[in-house]
């Protein structure tokens, strides 16, 4: 530490470049990711949130995973509706009218007393068939409580409240009661299961496909190409990141040979400069990162509305963490060389 | 009183099949001897003080230092040894360009695990002795040559060594300058019971010495007392 500190506070032009430069990236990966899980939850938080509410889906095996294409069959309907673990789910597609003014919306029908029933903002479930909840996200085109629409299929409702959580397809969920979902004239697009299916049931099931709720969002449309793309970027921003460490560190340790030389001639033993090494690192690598997530944090608080960004804890905590191993990894070279450097260079007149 | 440093028919050879760098030496140095080391460039000098320093494992011969059989140590002994026993200064001072001239002397007081007190000591007197005592927050940017290769015998005397090993210290001084170091080096030499080595090419500071070292291809050509003036 004394090395290392001491090395810090004199050349702080240069420290603070390679700061900057590590700052400037941290903020450009949390950003990414924060935009990458924004789209993710505007795309796919309805199925994000029966994702935590159960555990699998099953869906017409020619559906491609998509609920929007998929319709069990009667005969896989009749072996799954009355299991205690099995919840109807239906979707569709398409475009709502209020006020005269058009509203894209994914409309959903599930039973509306289970634990699969979406979070009110505000207002409450519908009670009956003239009443729908939507995803508070609407408020947006201007929908209020009390607020009649036209569904899709042509039929008024009353919007009764208001759901948090619920967009798919970035369009907003409007949940409809069951009766109101004319069984027989739409299909049933899919069965949410609490827990898997024994296994001679499974069998029994003739053109169905049971998978986990989350391997089914790439099924959404837009989902898996948002997402590659984003992420693609993310994976070379590390990569850039971890070179220019290495790079940096690499050239200053090669200008120090000499000097490296010295202190193990007059006692210093590789580990002691490794670990001051390793420790500058450090210290640099976390302020950078710290001002980073503070800078982007302050940025996602004045972010317009329309923009979905969404940064959780955890993911904030990851990419810190990855951060740091990226820039130890990148140190690494140095380190070798550190190790690797011969006192014997310090003798016989070098230059400094 | 027991040698400080002793060789008996060191030899180095870099590779077996070729003719050793230096060869037949026999070097015994006791506390208050200050010895001069001089040859034309190439004659294996700074070879020879490599060993002297435990830096470079002679091929064959017998090395002591403070009684100790520097040959059989491993690695991580031979560094404790430079720590605790060995001062050594270069041709330039090679101090670190980020370290204030007390810190220069405390980071070798902490390699060597000493105490804060004892550390604080130090750095006053030997920053007193060598005249540096107002120059102890001053970077080595800011300090002239004299002074950087003055700061250097301070961090060799750091941890109290009873060897000080000098490879051309006065290259890069003025004459002037150079005599100076040369006389703080000798006294200290007597003051402090130590012994020294060291490698120059200017006869002129052969008079600060007990005994000058002639060194020619590899092989100690003759040895001559000097007269101290
Ligand atoms: N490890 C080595 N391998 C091969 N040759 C070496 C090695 N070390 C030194 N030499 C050679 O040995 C000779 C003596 O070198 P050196 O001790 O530096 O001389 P001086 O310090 O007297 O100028 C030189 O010719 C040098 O090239
Ligand atoms: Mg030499």
């Amino acid at each position: 530490m004394f090395l290392a500190w001491r090395e810090l506070t004199y050349a702080k032009l240069r420290f603070s470049l390679i700061g900057l430069v590590i700052f400037l990236l941290t903020v450009l990966v949390l950003s990414i990711s924060g935009l990458a899980q924004g789209l993710a939850s505007d795309n796919a938080s309805s199925m994000q949130y029966m994702d935590k509410q159960a555990e699998k889906i099953v869906l017409e095996a020619e559906a491609d995973k998509q609920l929007s294409r998929s319709a069990l069959s009667d005969h896989d309907l009749e072996v799954l509706q009355d299991r205690p673990e099995a919840h109807l789910l239906s979707l569709r597609q398409g475009t709502a009218q209020s006020h005269g003014k058009e509203v894209d919306v994914a409309e959903m029908y599930m039973d509306l007393s289970s634990d699969l029933a979406p979070s009110l903002t505000d207002g409450e479930l519908p009670a009956d068939d003239t009443e729908a909840v939507i995803d508070h996200s609407a408020k947006d085109d201007g929908l209020r409580l009390g607020d009649t629409l036209e569904r899709p299929g042509g039929t008024e409702v009353t919007i009764s409240g208001f759901t948090e959580n619920q967009r798919y397809s970035h369009t907003p969920v409007l949940h409809v009661r069951d009766s109101a979902w004319k069984q027989g004239e739409l299909p049933i697009s899919a069965v949410i299961l609490d827990h898997a299916l024994p296994e001679q049931v499974h069998d029994q099931l003739q053109n169905a496909e049971v998978m986990d709720i989350r391997a089914s969002f790439e099924g959404i449309p837009g989902y898996t190409s948002e997402q590659t793309s984003l992420q693609t970027m993310i994976v070379f921003l590390f990569l850039i990141s971890s070179i220019v460490l290495a790079a940096f560190y690499y050239i200053m340790t090669i200008q120090k040979l000499s000097q490296f030389g010295i202190l193990k001639a007059i006692g210093a033993t590789s580990k002691t400069l490794g670990i001051s090494l390793i420790l500058q690192v450090l210290l640099l690598t976390t302020v950078s990162i710290i001002v980073g997530v503070a800078v982007t944090a302050g940025m996602a608080a004045v972010l317009p509305a329309a923009i979905p960004f969404s940064l959780s804890l955890g993911t904030v905590l990851l990419l810190a963490g990855l951060f740091l191993f990226v820039a130890l990894l990148g140190s690494l070279l140095s380190l070798v060389k550190v190790i690797r450097i011969d006192p014997l260079k310090a003798i016989g007149g070098g230059q400094a | 009183m027991n040698d400080v440093l002793t060789m008996e028919q060191i030899e180095f050879q870099a590779q077996a099949d070729q003719q050793p760098i230096v060869q037949h030496i026999d070097i015994a140095l006791r506390p208050q001897e200050f010895v001069a080391l001089t040859g034309p460039s190439g004659s294996g000098k700074s070879t020879l003080l490599s060993m002297a320093g435990a830096l470079l494992q002679p091929t064959s011969g017998a090395l002591s230092i403070n009684q100790t059989d520097v040959l059989r140590l491993n690695s991580q002994e031979k560094t404790k040894l430079r720590l605790q026993d060995i001062g050594f200064i270069f041709q330039s001072a090679h101090l670190l360009p980020y370290l204030k001239t007390a810190d220069q002397l405390r980071y070798v007081g902490k390699l060597a695990g000493l105490t804060k007190q004892t550390m604080d000591q130090r750095i006053q007197r030997l920053l007193h002795m060598l005249g540096l005592e107002h120059r102890q927050h001053h970077f080595p940017r800011h300090l002239s040559g004299g002074e950087q290769q003055r700061v250097a015998i301070a961090r060799a005397w750091m941890n109290d060594p009873s060897l000080i090993l000098a490879d051309e210290p006065t290259a890069s001084l003025d004459r002037e300058r150079g005599e100076q170091v040369v006389q703080t080096l000798r006294d200290q030499v007597k003051e402090s019971n130590k012994a020294a080595i060291m490698v120059t090419h200017d006869t002129r500071l052969f008079a600060y010495c007990d005994r000058v070292i002639y060194l020619d291809n590899g092989q100690i050509d003759h040895v001559e007392a000097s007269v101290v003036p």
